[in-house]
C-alpha cells in the first residue's frame, strides 16, 4: 500500500535539534505537501533522537523515520548510504531532499547513483505540478550567473536544498505525527573511509553564521594588514569579519571566513561589502541579508545591483570617517544598533 | 603508482560580466570572443594535489579530459606542469552528457587506463557547479570518495585526507584505491616555467572518440533542462554622494544608524 | 564586446588584393632599400603574412572555411606586430579596416581557446601578479625607491598621476627613464604622484593578443582607479600604454574623468613654457623613431556601425557617415620640437616616419614569443637610422628603447639608443 509519502527529507541536527536548513526543508515542504494532498517525512539518523523526532513533527512532519546506532552519530558515507539506500526503497517518496550542507553534498551524488535516480544540486526554488507531482528544479549554474530550470524523470526525484531559500514554518507542537524505527544494523565490513581526528576552526566569539552584521572585504581591499580596518568596524557593531574568495585565495584571512557559494551562505540583517565586485559567486553567499551596503570605487561594480545602499570611492578614504561617525552615533544611543 | 586526473574544460568563470550570454534556445552559454576557455578552477587544485603526491613518490600521473570541442592548447596546461601525459576525449555527443554520463565515460577511460590508484578531479564544475562527477566516478569503479580535500598524503598503500567540514576540518583515512575531490584550499597549480612548456612538447598526447571505449551510446541525462536564463536583476540601489569621501561617509551613517 | 569578427566582414570581403598594404604610398617612398612597410611579410614572403592577406584569414576563420585550427595557422596569426602600417597604407587607396579585423581575429581564436603556450603564460602573469613580465607584484614600487615623490595609493592626492609602465617598473635598465622623468617633473614644479605597488599593467598586450576579456577588466579597474584618485591627468611614459588608454579605453563606456598625455605631450607644453632650462648643448646627429602606439594607433578610433549603401553600381556610400582613421593624428611634432629644443642637435628624417613609420618590431606579443622575428625588425630600423647618418636612435617608447638595445647588443653596432627623456636629461 502506497505511504502517499510525497516529500522525504534527509535531517540533519546540530547538538540535539533540527538544523536551521532541515527546518526551511520541512517548512517549505509542509506547504507543498498540502498542495498536492500527500505526507511530508523525515529521516534522521544517529543516537537517542527522540527530541528532535518531535520537533520535527511540530516544524510539519508526518512521519518521522528514525534510524538509531551508535556508529550514526558521526556522518560518514558508507555508513549512511547503507542505511538511506534500504530506507528509501521500503518509503517509496516521490521527492527526496537533502541540504546543501557539507553531508547533502557528500551523501546526494551517491546516493542518486545507487537509486539509479537524477538529482539536482543548490535548488534554490522547487515548484511541484499538483498532479503529475513533477518538480521544476531551479538552480544557479555558471557561477550563479545564470537559472538553469530542469525536471527529474525518474523517481525519487532529488533536490539539494541552498540555506536560506526556504522558510520554516512556526513550531506547533499540538501537531501529531508517527514515528517508524529503521533498521539501523551496520555492515561495518563496508565502512571503507575512517575518521581519525576533527579539528574545530577557532572562531572569534561572534561565529559568522550567528552574526546580526557582518563586514566583508573584497579583492579590492589590496593586502593583509587593511583587513584591520574591517575587524574595528565588526566590533564597533558586534559583528563578524567575512571575505570574498580573493582575499582568502591570497592568503590574507582564512578560508573558514570565505562567503560565497563554496563557502558560507549568511544572511545578516546588515552586510557591509568593502571594496567587493559583487560577483555572483559571491553573491550568492550574501544575497538574503536584510540591508547590503557596498563600497567600491567602481560605479558599474555588480555589487551595487544588488545592494540597498552605496557609496563609490575608494574605501580608504570613506571607511575611517564612517567608523567615527558611527562610533559617535552609538555614543549617542547608548551602544547598540537597530541591526 | 598511477594517479589520474580528471579535468574539465570551460567557459572561463572570471570573463567579464558583459561577455556572458546564453542562447535561449539551444540552451547553452555563448562561447565569448577574446576570453578563452580555460580548465575548470578545482581541476587545477586537483592537478596540484596529484603533482604534490608525484612529488614524494614514484607516479605516472595522467590528465584525463572529456568534451565536445577541446582546445590543445588551453589543456596543454598541465603537462607543462608536470603531469606525464594527456588523454582527451573528443566527442560532439559530450555537449549534451550530465554529470553521470560523464562519469560512465570517465570511469571507463581510467579502466581501459589501466586502473589508477588515485583519482583526482575537482569538487564541482566551474560551469554547472553541480559537483556530482567525482561521487559517480568512485561509485562506478566501486572506489570510496572523499570530498573537498584540502591536504593529501599516501602512504603504504593508504591515503590520509584533510577534509573540510563547515566548521573546521576532519582527518580520514582510506586504503587504496579511491577518488579524491580537491577544494581550493589545497593550493593553486604551480607555476608553469619556460622549461615545463618545452617539455612539454615532447609528452604523449592520446585522442580517443566514444567508440574506442566499446560503450554503447552514452545514458541520457537523468535531468531534462526546460530552461536556461540569466535572471534579471532591478536596481534598488541607492546610491550616497557627497562633496568628498568624508561627507558621503557621514551620510551613510546617518542614513544606516540614525 | 569590443572585438566581434563579423563586424568586419563587408570591410574583409573588399580587400582587393592591391596590396598596398606591403609598402607605403607611392609619394612617400624614398629609396628601393627601404621601401617596405610591414615587417611580418617582408620577413616571410606569403601573402598571408601582410594586411590584405590577414583579411583573407579573418573572412575565411569567419566564414567558417577553417574548421581546423594548425599550429602553422597561429603561427602566421601573431606573426605579426599588429604596428598598424598596413591600415595606414590601406587608407591611401581602400579605406578598409585592416587593425582591427586583425585584432579581431586573434579575439576569435582565443576565444576558442588558440594561442601560443607563451600567451597563456603572460596572462597568468597578469591575472596573479597584474604586470606582463612575469615578476611579483609585491616589486612593483621599487623602481621608485628613494625618489621621494607622492604615493596615490596610500592616499596622497596630486593633479598628475604618472603611470610607469611594466616595462619601466621591472626592467633595471630601463626603469632609470622613469625615474628620470619624475625627477623631471617634480623640478618643473608638477604636482605628481604615482601609483607603486598598486600600479596595474594597462592592458594593451592582452587587447592585441586577442584577450579582451582580461584587458577589459584591467581597463575598467584603472579607469575606476584613476577616477577614484581625483587627478586631473594620467600622464604615461609608455607608448603601448598610450596608444590603448587614447584609443580603446574610451570605447568601455566608462566616464573618463581624467585626460591622458604622453610624456612627450606634457614634456613639449612644459619646455614651451618655460618650466624646464636646457643648459648643455650635445653635438650629435640623431633621428627620431616614430613609435607605432604613439602615432598612428594612438588615433582615437571610433567603430562604425550603420547602414551601407552601392551607388551606381561601384561607389560605397554609408549612413551615418564613417570616420577614416589614417593615423594623421597621432603624436609626431611633441617629440620632435623637444628634440629640435636641445641646443646643438641635429635632427635628421628617416626614410619612413610618421604615421609611414617602420615599428621596431617589439609590439602585440612577439617581443615575448617571437624574438628572432623582433630582433630581425629592429635591425631593418638601424640599418636605416644609420643611412641617413645618425649616431642615435631617439625614441618614445620603452619597449622600442628594448628591442634596439637588444639588437644593437647582438649585433655590435655602434649606434646608440636614447628615450627622449634621456636625451633632456643630458642637456639639463
Amino acid at each position: 500500500m502506497s505511504k502517499n509519502i510525497v516529500i522525504l527529507i534527509l535531517g540533519e541536527f546540530v547538538k540535539g535539534t533540527l538544523s536551521n536548513i532541515t527546518r526551511e526543508m520541512l517548512g517549505g515542504g509542509r506547504e507543498s505537501a498540502d498542495n498536492v494532498n500527500g505526507r511530508l517525512a523525515l529521516m534522521l539518523l544517529g543516537d537517542n533522537l527522540e527530541l528532535a523526532a518531535k520537533e520535527a513533527i511540530a516544524y510539519g512532519a508526518d512521519d518521522v523515520y528514525l534510524a538509531e546506532n551508535p556508529e550514526l552519530v558521526t556522518y560518514q558515507a558508507d555508513t549512511y548510504l547503507q542505511i538511506i539506500e534500504k530506507a528509501v526503497k521500503d518509503v517509496e517518496p516521490e521527492i527526496l531532499l537533502t541540504g546543501q550542507t557539507s553531508i547533502g553534498r557528500d551523501l546526494a551524488p551517491r546516493l542518486a547513483f545507487r537509486l539509479g535516480t537524477g538529482l539536482c544540486m543548490d535548488c534554490v526554488r522547487l515548484d511541484i505540478e499538483p498532479i503529475s507531482r513533477i518538480v521544476r528544479m531551479t538552480r544557479p549554474v555558471y557561477g550563479c550567473k545564470a537559472l538553469a530550470v530542469m525536471i527529474c524523470k525518474t523517481k525519487p526525484q532529488m533536490a539539494s536544498i541552498r540555506p536560506g531559500t526556504m522558510k520554516s514554518g512556526e513550531q506547533d507542537r499540538s501537531r501529531k505525527g508517527q514515528l517508524h524505527a529503521l533498521a539501523a544494523d551496520i555492515d561495518i565490513s563496508q565502512i571503507r573511509v575512517k575518521v581519525t581526528a576533527k579539528v574545530d576552526e577557532q572562531m572569534d566569539s561572534v561565529s559568522l553564521d550567528n552574526a546580526k552584521v557582518v563586514v566583508c572585504g573584497g579583492r579590492g581591499m589590496g593586502s593583509a594588514d587593511s583587513f584591520s580596518m574591517l575587524e574595528d568596524l565588526a566590533r564597533l557593531l558586534g559583528g563578524a569579519v567575512g571575505a570574498s574568495r580573493p582575499p582568502c585565495d591570497a592568503g590574507w584571512i582564512p578560508s573558514t571566513r570565505q562567503i560565497g557559494l563554496t563557502g558560507k551562505i549568511v544572511s545578516p540583517n546588515l552586510y557591509i561589502a568593502v571594496a567587493v565586485s559583487g560577483s555572483s559567486q559571491h553573491m550568492a553567499g550574501c544575497a538574503e541579508s536584510r540591508t547590503i551596503v557596498a563600497i567600491n570605487k567602481d560605479p558599474e561594480a555588480n555589487i551595487f545591483a544588488t545592494a540597498h545602499y552605496g557609496v563609490v570611492g575608494d574605501y580608504r578614504e570613506i571607511l575611517p570617517p564612517f567608523i567615527r561617525h558611527t562610533s559617535e552615533i552609538l555614543q549617542g544611543k547608548g551602544g547598540s544598533t537597530c541591526y | 603508482m598511477q594517479i589520474v586526473v580528471c579535468i574539465k574544460q570551460v567557459l572561463d568563470p572570471e570573463m567579464p560580466y558583459s561577455a556572458f550570454r546564453i542562447d535561449p534556445d539551444g540552451k547553452r552559454a555563448i562561447p565569448p570572443q577574446g576570453t578563452p576557455p580555460v580548465i575548470s578552477p578545482y581541476d587545477e587544485n586537483a592537478l596540484e594535489a596529484a603533482l604534490r603526491v608525484k612529488d614524494v613518490h614514484e607516479a605516472k600521473v595522467i590528465a584525463l579530459s572529456l568534451g565536445s570541442r577541446l582546445a590543445r592548447p588551453v589543456l596543454n596546461k598541465p603537462l607543462a606542469a608536470g603531469i606525464d601525459e594527456l588523454v582527451l576525449i573528443e566527442d560532439p555527443v559530450a555537449a549534451d552528457l550530465d554529470s553521470f554520463a560523464s562519469a560512465s565515460i570517465l570511469a571507463a577511460a581510467i579502466s581501459k587506463l589501466g586502473g589508477a590508484d588515485v583519482v583526482f578531479t575537482g569538487r564541482q564544475a566551474a560551469d554547472w557547479d553541480a559537483g556530482i562527477a567525482g561521487c559517480a566516478i568512485a561509485e562506478e569503479l566501486k572506489m570510496p570518495c572523499i570530498t573537498v580535500a584540502r591536504k593529501v598524503s599516501v602512504q603504504n598503500g593508504m591515503v590520509q585526507v584533510e577534509r573540510l567540514l563547515s566548521d573546521g576540518s576532519e582527518v580520514v583515512e582510506a586504503p587504496l584505491p579511491c577518488v579524491i575531490t580537491v577544494d581550493s584550499e589545497l593550493g593553486e597549480l604551480r607555476q608553469i616555467k619556460m622549461q615545463g612548456l618545452i617539455s612539454a612538447k615532447k609528452k604523449p598526447v592520446s585522442a580517443w572518440k566514444l567508440s574506442d571505449l566499446k560503450l554503447e551510446s552514452p545514458p541520457p541525462p537523468r535531468c531534462e533542462l526546460l530552461e536556461l536564463y540569466i535572471p534579471e536583476r532591478k536596481r534598488v540601489c541607492e546610491i550616497i554622494t557627497g562633496e568628498n569621501p568624508e561627507d558621503a561617509a557621514i551620510k551613510l551613517a546617518n542614513r544606516l544608524f540614525e | 564586446m569590443l572585438l566581434e569578427l563579423r563586424d568586419y566582414m563587408s570591410d574583409m570581403k573588399r580587400c582587393a588584393r592591391c596590396s598596398l598594404c606591403k609598402w607605403p604610398p607611392l609619394a612617400q617612398l624614398k629609396s628601393w632599400r627601404f621601401s617596405n612597410i610591414c615587417p611580418s611579410i617582408t620577413r616571410y614572403n606569403f601573402h598571408t603574412y601582410s594586411g590584405g592577406g590577414r583579411m583573407a584569414l579573418g573572412l575565411a576563420l569567419a566564414e567558417g572555411r577553417l574548421e581546423d585550427i594548425t599550429d602553422e595557422l597561429l603561427n602566421i596569426v601573431y606573426r605579426c606586430t599588429a604596428c598598424g602600417a598596413c591600415d595606414s597604407s590601406c587608407k591611401y587607396n581602400s579605406e578598409l579596416e585592416l587593425l582591427w579585423p586583425i585584432y579581431s581575429t586573434r579575439a576569435y581564436l582565443a576565444g576558442m581557446g588558440y594561442f601560443f603556450p607563451e600567451h597563456s603564460m603572460i596572462i597568468d602573469s597578469l591575472r596573479k601578479e597584474d604586470n606582463i613580465m612575469m615578476k611579483p607584484k609585491s616589486d612593483r614600487g621599487k623602481w621608485a625607491e628613494g625618489l621621494k615623490v607622492k604615493d596615490l595609493s596610500r592616499g596622497e592626492k596630486a593633479e598628475v598621476v604618472y603611470h610607469a609602465g611594466c616595462l619601466y617598473c621591472y626592467d633595471p635598465e630601463l626603469s632609470i627613464v622613469a625615474r628620470d622623468t619624475v625627477a623631471l617633473l617634480k623640478e618643473a614644479g608638477v604636482d605628481v604622484g604615482i601609483r607603486g605597488n598598486q600600479e596595474a599593467c594597462c592592458g594593451s598586450i592582452a587587447f592585441q593578443l586577442g584577450f579582451q576579456g582580461e584587458f577589459i577588466k584591467f581597463a575598467e579597474s584603472n579607469i575606476d582607479d584613476w577616477n577614484a584618485a581625483g587627478v586631473s591627468s594620467v600622464v604615461t611614459s609608455c607608448a603601448c600604454g598610450f596608444g590603448i588608454m587614447k584609443s580603446v579605453y574610451p570605447l568601455l563606456g566608462k566616464e573618463m574623468k581624467f585626460e591622458v598625455l604622453h610624456i612627450t605631450q606634457y614634456l613639449d607644453k612644459l619646455i614651451k613654457e618655460g618650466k624646464v632650462k636646457l643648459d648643455h648643448s650635445i653635438k650629435s646627429r640623431v633621428t627620431y623613431h616614430d613609435p607605432c602606439n604613439l602615432g598612428r594607433k594612438s588615433e582615437i578610433y571610433i567603430p562604425w556601425k550603420g547602414i551601407e549603401k552601392k551607388v551606381l553600381g561601384q561607389f560605397i556610400l554609408r549612413e551615418p557617415e564613417k570616420v577614416i582613421h589614417r593615423g594623421w593624428n597621432g603624436v609626431y611634432e611633441p617629440p620632435r620640437d623637444i628634440i629640435r629644443s636641445v641646443p646643438g642637435i641635429e635632427l635628421v628624417e628617416m626614410q619612413r616616419i610618421k604615421e609611414y613609420s617602420w615599428c621596431c618590431g617589439a609590439g602585440a606579443g612577439v617581443k615575448q614569443c617571437l624574438d628572432d622575428f623582433a630582433m630581425w625588425t629592429a635591425s631593418e630600423r638601424i640599418a636605416e637610422a644609420k643611412s641617413v647618418g645618425a649616431e642615435a636612435i631617439v625614441t618614445a617608447c620603452p619597449w622600442c628603447e628594448r628591442n634596439f638595445k637588444d639588437a644593437i647588443t647582438a649585433s655590435k653596432d655602434d649606434i646608440l639608443v636614447y628615450d627622449v627623456v634621456e636625451l633632456l636629461r643630458q642637456a639639463m
